[in-house]
């Protein structure tokens, strides 16, 4: 048996069916809310949403939800075109909104319940209270099963409201700012848990402010500006493609200055008194200069991008704001 | 889209949502345990006046008219009650679970816009349910003073019930059109006060803009014989002052004279008030069963409120015939004699000592069946009224939203 003959046995691994995206176009009079978006978003992988406020994230979010028709554009969830099969792209995706309302008076374990019979064909196998309690458990919320859901704090009914858009197990996942109102153990476990979902296949897309969270997590990133996906490629290319700041600190700030001096590189003054800021092209560059203070004895202990590579786009992104 | 689908899972999805949404709070009890309270004390205080009220002074004494007259007053109180709460189970439900930000959640489960309107609709109307199933005994005290049977009190109750749904359903329809949920509830009492005091208050208004002046055939005296008469009737009373009983009128020489008279035209203006609660409930009501077959005689003999409006507006429902008896009307102003309403609805003659006089008169009588009902016509109008605001809602609610009211916020 020969490999052709091999490859031709197995049939090709079809890629399980994302978030697909194009020309998506939605306006509020003349508000361009979302004004020509997309993108591709592939399953078994978190895709990041980033954008400044009013960049049209949670309207491009309540149109991929089937909430809201676009006025044009098209775009197919779950392998379901949203214009055609609005009702079975809905059932297969998980929509959690930035503002999480709850039933005060019902408890976690009946709005959980609630929401898996309303998304249920058949109520019986949708909503066991096994299943129940393995999702409360999943968010950390299994001692408030039976508190109702008015007593939970802000963090904790935003991983009910994660709990309530995981219920029904389904393919796509959509999430506007999940991370906000989280504390920082919450924040840690709800990266752990995207990345988990992305694990099993899938499709994450999450929308956040919170980029160092979202740095370590996401696969791929869609950047929002106005209403448009925005081509990172080509911007960061546009606005001095490799050139990123640098926190550089030394046991003798004074000797680092000088020695920078010397070298004729511009410094910034940092955010505390030994910290100095420089703009660097690249690792390449970082790693001549560390190597280079060491031999001029600076007593360099720390050298570090000062910002992740989501926030300079975003911050890049920020600029055409102005 | 499945707008309109409807299956039993969702609909008891949403009703098991919202009805123990509502349920859980300790403070729906007490205001449960108060208006059972107010309307045991209302019922008291009403089945304590009807006595008097009768002009019965003696405690405990009570006509054939008491239990009518209690059982009518208390079901309008109890009508009037629930038309007033209705509106507070429903007003908010849509427009303020937008505000609480639980409205998107439901609509972008597989839930449909049918399913989460309706199940809102059913959970609002078990809840005023409870509040009017508290009172039903109350209702059934009535029965105590007799008349009144156990049939009447379950579908007049039936009927308060399917007001109070379609007052649900409109509550439901305004929620859903404005967003502040201020607006909703103002439009949604609005619209109970226009179906129930505006469109009286219209009707009434348009009474002066029905009277026309017209011929009419009138059976009596012309105005010689008339003068004629009078003549002789003055001698009469000359001669015998101390008479009991008078000389009776020259009927005979009734006949048909035109005259031009202000005609009222009510029949033109009636129905607008056929889809007001109260005349629904009161035409709807089973006769009690003392009533006769014409309702007029009943009406004026009993003091049953409900026999009261049906008459009233069946009476006006009746089209103008352009005739009038003054003939018969000759013995009503003459001593001795006495004009009653015959079981058959007919006008007759009897003298003090109970002898029938025979007058025959051309005039055609209506007499108002009991057998011509006009609330199927109301509550029919209110049914489409309330499927009309919950076809709204529905609208409302269908996703994807293609056009969105200024103001609205999706999620």
């Amino acid at each position: 048996m020969t490999v052709e003959e091999l490859a031709v046995a197995q049939p090709p691994e079809v890629a399980p069916p994302g978030i697909e995206a194009v020309g998506l176009r939605r306006w509020f009079g003349d508000v361009h809310a979302v004004d020509g978006v997309s993108f591709e978003a592939p399953a078994g992988a978190v895709t990041a949403l980033i954008g400044p406020n009013g960049s049209g994230k949670t309207t491009l979010l309540l149109l991929l939800a089937g909430l809201l028709a676009p006025d044009a554009g098209r775009a197919v969830v779950a392998g379901h075109d949203l214009a055609a099969e609005s009702l079975a792209a809905r059932a297969a995706t998980g929509w959690m909104p930035d503002s999480f309302g709850t039933w005060d008076a019902l408890t976690c374990s009946e709005i959980l319940t609630a929401f898996a019979h309303a998304y249920a064909i058949d109520r019986k196998v949708a909503a066991t209270p096994v299943k129940v309690a393995e999702l409360l458990e999943r968010v950390h919320l299994s001692e408030f099963a039976q508190r109702p859901a008015r007593v939970l704090s802000r963090g904790q009914k935003q991983r009910l409201g994660l709990a309530r858009a995981l219920v029904h197990d389904p393919q796509v996942l959509l999430l506007d700012e999940p991370a906000s109102g989280l504390d920082p153990r919450s924040r840690i476990e709800l990266r752990d848990l995207l990345r988990e979902l992305a694990t099993e296949g899938k499709t994450v897309l999450v929308s956040s402010h919170v980029l160092s969270e979202l740095e370590e997590v996401y696969d791929h990133a869609v950047f929002l500006s106005k209403g448009r996906t925005v081509d990172v490629a080509a911007s960061a290319q546009a606005s001095a493609p490799t050139m990123r700041g640098w926190r550089l600190e030394a046991l003798d700030p004074a000797g680092l200055r000088s020695f920078l001096d010397s070298i004729a590189v511009p410094w910034t003054q940092g955010s505390s008194a030994g910290e100095v800021v420089v703009s660097l092209a690249g690792y390449d560059s970082a790693a001549d200069l560390a190597r280079s203070a060491i031999s001029a004895g600076v007593s360099l202990h720390t050298i570090a991008p000062v910002a992740g590579r989501l926030e300079q786009t975003y911050l890049a992104l920020n600029e055409e704001r102005i | 889209m499945n707008t309109w689908q409807l299956s039993w899972s969702g609909l008891r999805t949403v009703t098991g949502l919202e009805l123990r949404q509502r349920i859980r709070s300790k403070r729906w009890i007490w205001v449960l345990a108060a208006w059972f309270v107010v309307i045991g004390a209302v019922t008291w205080l009403i089945l304590a006046a009807v006595p008097t009220l009768l002009g019965l002074n003696l405690p405990g004494e009570h006509g054939s008219s008491a239990g009518p007259l209690a059982f009518g007053t208390i079901t309008f109180f109890v009508l009037g009650m629930g038309l007033i709460i209705a509106p507070a189970f429903t007003a908010t439900s849509i427009n303020g679970d937008r505000a609480a930000g639980t409205l998107a959640l439901l609509q972008a489960t597989r839930l449909s816009a049918l399913e989460i309107a309706l199940g809102k609709l059913i959970a609002a109307w078990l809840t005023a349910a409870v509040f009017l199933v508290v009172v039903l005994p109350f209702i059934a005290l009535s029965m105590i003073w007799g008349d009144i049977s156990i049939v009447q009190v379950l579908l007049t109750f039936l009927v308060v019930f399917a007001e109070v749904a379609v007052i649900c359903a409109i509550g439901i329809g305004w929620s859903s059109l404005l967003n502040r949920t201020a607006m909703s509830t103002m439009m949604t009492y609005l619209s109970v006060v226009f179906l129930t005091v505006i469109s009286l208050i219209v009707m009434g208004l348009l009474v002066p803009l029905v009277v026309t002046r017209e011929e009419v055939r009138v059976w009596g005296l012309s105005q010689a014989v008339q003068n004629e008469w009078d003549a002789q009737a003055s001698e009469y009373w000359e001669k015998n002052p101390d008479a009991q009983v008078g000389p009776p009128p020259p009927t005979g020489k009734c006949t048909w004279n035109t005259e031009v008279e202000r005609v009222s035209h009510l029949d033109r203006i009636w129905w607008i008030s056929v889809a007001n609660p109260f005349v629904i409930v009161a035409d709807a009501a089973p006769l009690p069963p003392a009533a006769a077959k014409d309702l007029g005689e009943y009406s004026s003999s009993s003091a049953d409120p409900l026999a009261i409006i049906r008459y009233a507006v069946r009476r006006m429902a009746q089209p103008e015939t352009l005739e009038r008896d003054a003939c018969l009307q000759l013995y009503g102003s003459m001593p001795g004699y006495q004009l009653n309403q015959a079981p058959d609805g007919t006008l007759e003659v009897t003298t003090s000592d109970g002898t029938r006089v025979n007058v025959s008169s051309p005039v055609k009588r209506q007499p108002v069946s009991v057998d011509t009902p006009i609330w199927p016509w109301g509550l029919g109008v209110n049914v489409l009224l309330g499927g009309f605001m919950l076809w709204v809602a529905v609208r409302r609610l269908a996703i994807p939203y293609r056009k969105l009211a200024p103001g609205t916020r999706v999620a």
